[in-house]
């Protein structure tokens, strides 16, 4: 059985991926991903804001929300939710309810 | 009177260890994110280098006073932080960095106290207090001038680029300590050479090192957690420019730091520890009312420079205070390690708990809480603290 052979810049791994803005400028990183007992992704937390690790913030984001484009170093994700909203959003904490931004469509 | 050559080459000692010490710090978590690390490894990673810099501050502290010279303690120290910082760039993988990170914590509970009795043979009895401000002054600008140059590198450069800088810092740091050397006052204030001969018992017992305790705890329970939590508010609320705000707000007080500091050291001497310990430690409760106030992220800037004072005060009176404890032949690095350890643990606490009531009650909430225990730490010194100031030497 032969296995498919994807070029490196085709596929990304998702932990420490850098999430951009409209304008290209960087909002945060992909820390966690989260899924529902379907296997569905529905939402990935962003650690955003601060400056040399103090002031970071952890917020849910829909997985709705960011749109994937090919880049010269692999996959580059972006999302249109603006730059203020992600970083003042509800903190993401493990094991309390769960305020997904951009989750505009109801999974049924 | 020490050579001129080895007090400049203090300075240059002060300024380079605080520089490369930044790089340590809340910023490994960047760093572990930057390099796809799973929230579970980070943590225990974080856990590692946050319970090795507290457990090792006693023995750390012990075993400086044993080695003879406080020089050699200081070189290896250093040498140890900049293997632990070259394995953190080499490889930031788990072993590594768990072994970077204890690596730090111990390193870095010996350097503190090895600098502090290094300077403390160096300079004479009277010169002490100015002195270390002296060396809080220059601690304070190497603070400021590494959170700039590391911020400036993990944002141009790379993240791992920050701990290849941070190991490279420790050769002038070594070069610094080479000026100073070994040589002594001809009246030190601290007998160096040699372990000190002060039965434990009565370093333990000591009234006034138990009082300070309780004034370094509740100071540190109220401190550690204002910025995090003052930064996070930064990144809520300001439009743009948060992260320069919250550079700011690192900077700013360091800045306090460097123009009060020989200020404090020389009002230790004129008027007492005591007052300056009241003067630094009531801008601890004002802070923090105020940061429970204010709305505006910009004006949390100007509040934060009241930090400041109580670093100025606490930077200079914790060497001061264990120094005139210790007297000439005492266990001086003994005494800054447990008072490292009191340090460590209240700070730990106060992220722990101020950060539930953040998230629990709000910000705001826990700011207000923040002022309560800093009016405490000011009722402690107020109430409980002794004047530690030695009487002065009949002048001959």
């Amino acid at each position: 059985m032969s296995a498919e052979q994807i070029a490196p810049v085709e596929l990304t791994g998702l932990l420490g991926h850098v999430v951009v803005g409209d304008n290209a400028a960087q909002l945060g990183r992909i820390v966690d991903l989260l899924v529902d007992a379907q296997g569905r992704v529905r939402a990935v937390v962003l650690d955003v804001g601060g400056f040399m690790g103090l002031g970071n913030r952890k917020v849910a984001v829909a997985w709705s929300a960011l749109r994937f484009a090919e880049g010269e170093n692999g996959p580059v994700i972006s999302t249109e939710i603006a730059p203020d909203r992600i970083k003042s959003w509800a903190d993401y904490i493990v094991g309390r309810p769960v305020a997904i931004l951009g989750a505009t469509v109801a999974v049924p | 009177m020490a050579a001129r050559q080895s007090l400049r080459g203090l300075d240059w000692l002060f300024f380079f260890v605080a520089d490369l010490q930044t790089s340590f710090g809340p910023f490994i978590a960047v760093y572990l994110t930057d390099h796809r690390w799973t929230q579970a490894q980070l943590g225990l990673a974080l856990s590692v280098g946050s319970a090795s810099a507290m457990l090792a501050q006693v023995p750390a502290g012990a075993l400086v006073d044993a080695l003879r010279s406080k020089a050699v303690a200081a070189a290896v120290a250093l040498v140890g932080i900049a293997s632990g910082a070259l394995f953190m760039a080499m490889s930031p993988t788990l072993w590594p960095v768990l072994l970077a990170q204890a690596m730090y914590g111990f390193a870095a509970c010996m350097l503190n106290p090895a600098l502090a009795a290094l300077t403390l043979g160096l300079i004479g009895a009277a010169a002490v207090a100015e002195r270390l401000g002296r060396n809080a002054r220059f601690q304070a600008i190497g603070s400021a001038c590494g959170a700039a140059l590391m911020g400036a590198c993990g944002t141009y450069v790379s993240t791992r680029a920050v701990f290849w800088l941070a190991a490279l810092l420790c050769v002038p740091a070594l070069l610094a300590l080479r000026t100073v050397g070994g040589r002594t006052a001809s009246r030190p204030a601290v007998v160096t050479a040699g372990p000190p001969t002060e039965p434990l018992r009565h370093v333990l017992l000591d009234r006034r090192l138990l009082a300070w305790l309780a004034c370094a705890l509740l100071f540190h329970l109220t401190n550690a957690a204002l910025l995090p939590l003052a930064s996070v508010e930064i990144t809520k609320r300001a439009d743009k420019n948060a992260s320069l705000i919250i550079a700011a707000c690192i900077l700013v007080p360091q800045l306090g730091v460097a123009l009060l500091s020989p200020l404090a050291g020389r009002a230790a001497d004129r008027w007492g520890r005591r007052w300056v310990l009241l003067a630094g430690f009531c801008a601890l409760p004002a802070r923090a009312l105020l940061l429970a106030l204010v709305t505006d992220p910009l004006w949390i800037v100007p509040v934060q420079a009241l930090d400041g004072l109580g670093g100025a005060a606490f930077g200079v009176m914790t060497p001061l205070i264990a120094a005139d404890l210790s007297g000439d032949h005492g266990r001086f690095n003994l005494r800054m390690g447990i008072i490292g350890l009191a340090v460590g643990g209240a700070a730990t606490v106060s992220y722990t708990v101020a950060g539930a009531i953040a998230t629990n009650l709000g910000a705001q909430t826990a700011f207000m809480a923040l002022a309560l225990t800093g009016v405490c730490a000011v009722l402690t010194v107020a109430f409980a603290m002794p004047e530690t100031r030695p009487p002065v030497p009949a002048q001959t």
